[in-house]
């Protein structure tokens, strides 16, 4: 039976260095996904994730994780530190690099539909949805200008994008 | 716990919503990370693709990138036929339409009295409308539809063009 994020952290805490990458496996995707949405792009998202693990498995193997049953929390915490740092010109570090290769985490992401199914899906939609997913992702509008554009309120484009990006991926689902 | 709903997700991932709470949630919870991932890759997907009428800017960065593109001038009126030969990866319609002071440019391609499809609120140049027509579009266009453009001034919507396009794939 797999163990619970909090086990894993309880036992690199008493030295058991084989839950050490079975805990950063899964991490790494959350890590990532917090990469993506604070600095935008896949590479710094990737160093974001080894520099998190890092970080968190040192400090887990020290004992300086007050509570491991909440390492999630610790986890996040990291992230949001290390961004911090990063963007006050702090260097990322080395630390344990060597010693556990995190590098070899690898994080497997969703992938984006195909093209031409994706066309296709994106022509079923009403007029509207259509329009309101084109100028949210083609043309990175925000929600108030294609509430401009299209004479409705922001707050009705983002009931649009959600029920358009809803119907895309049944349709998706679908085909 | 409850996991997160679609609407969160999506609010997120358009830097919307509570952030802190959506974060706190899944770091705890790797089935709600997945589902953020595949609606972060659903949206690469669309950020990705080819819209179907692009400004002359995107035109000339996908002509960049590689992509081999013939370009038809077409008239307001005009009728032509055009062809999808193999050696082309975007067969692109540029419709010559007055949109001077438009706030919003429409297109939409019609059959007899009835819209097959419309795109409200397309990119358009002085004087012209780019529909970029893709390989997967085939079937889609019937032989006798008419492409329209609209321009809308201080809440009007006028036809400002219509265009007889026949594609032949080849």
């Amino acid at each position: 039976m797999d163990c619970s994020d909090a086990e894993l952290a309880r036992r690199i805490g008493a030295g058991d260095r084989g839950a050490e990458m079975p805990l950063a496996r899964r991490f790494a995707p959350r890590i990532r996904l917090y990469g993506l949405r604070h600095l935008g792009d896949e590479d710094r998202a990737a160093d974001l994730v080894q520099e998190v693990l890092l970080i968190v498995i040192e400090a887990l193997r020290a004992g300086r994780v007050d509570e491991p049953d909440r390492v999630d929390r610790f986890m996040l915490g990291t992230c949001r530190n290390v961004i911090g740092g990063w963007r006050r010109g702090e260097r990322r570090r080395a630390g344990l690099a060597a010693e556990l290769d995190v590098a070899a985490v690898a994080v497997e992401p969703a992938r984006p539909p195909e093209a031409a199914r994706l066309s296709r899906c994106l022509h079923r939609l009403g007029e509207r949805e259509r329009a309101v997913l084109l100028l949210s992702y083609c043309d990175e509008r925000d929600a108030e200008a294609i509430g401009d554009l299209l004479g409705t309120s922001a707050g009705n484009v983002r009931v649009i994008r959600h029920r358009a990006l809803r119907a895309v991926r049944t349709c998706l689902e679908r085909r | 716990m409850t996991c997160l709903s679609h609407e969160q997700i999506v609010d997120y991932l358009h830097g919307e919503g509570d952030a802190d709470a959506v974060e706190a949630h899944y770091f705890g919870c790797a089935a709600c990370a997945r589902a953020i991932d595949e609606v972060r890759a659903l949206g690469a997907g669309l950020a990705a693709i080819i819209p179907p009428v692009v400004s002359r800017a995107r035109l000339r960065q996908l002509e960049g990138s590689g992509l081999r593109v013939r370009e038809t001038p077409v008239a307001p009126g005009a009728a032509v036929d055009v062809y999808f030969t193999r050696d082309v990866d975007l067969l692109v319609h540029a419709l010559g339409a007055n949109v001077a002071g438009a706030e919003r440019v429409d297109f939409e391609i019609v059959q007899g009295d009835r819209v097959l499809i419309g795109f409200p609120a397309v990119p358009a140049d002085a004087g012209e409308v780019l529909v970029a027509c893709q390989r997967h579009y085939e079937g889609e266009v019937p032989d006798d539809a008419r492409f329209r453009v609209f321009a809308v001034r201080a809440g009007t919507r006028v036809l400002v063009g219509e265009y007889r396009i026949r594609h032949h794939w080849l």
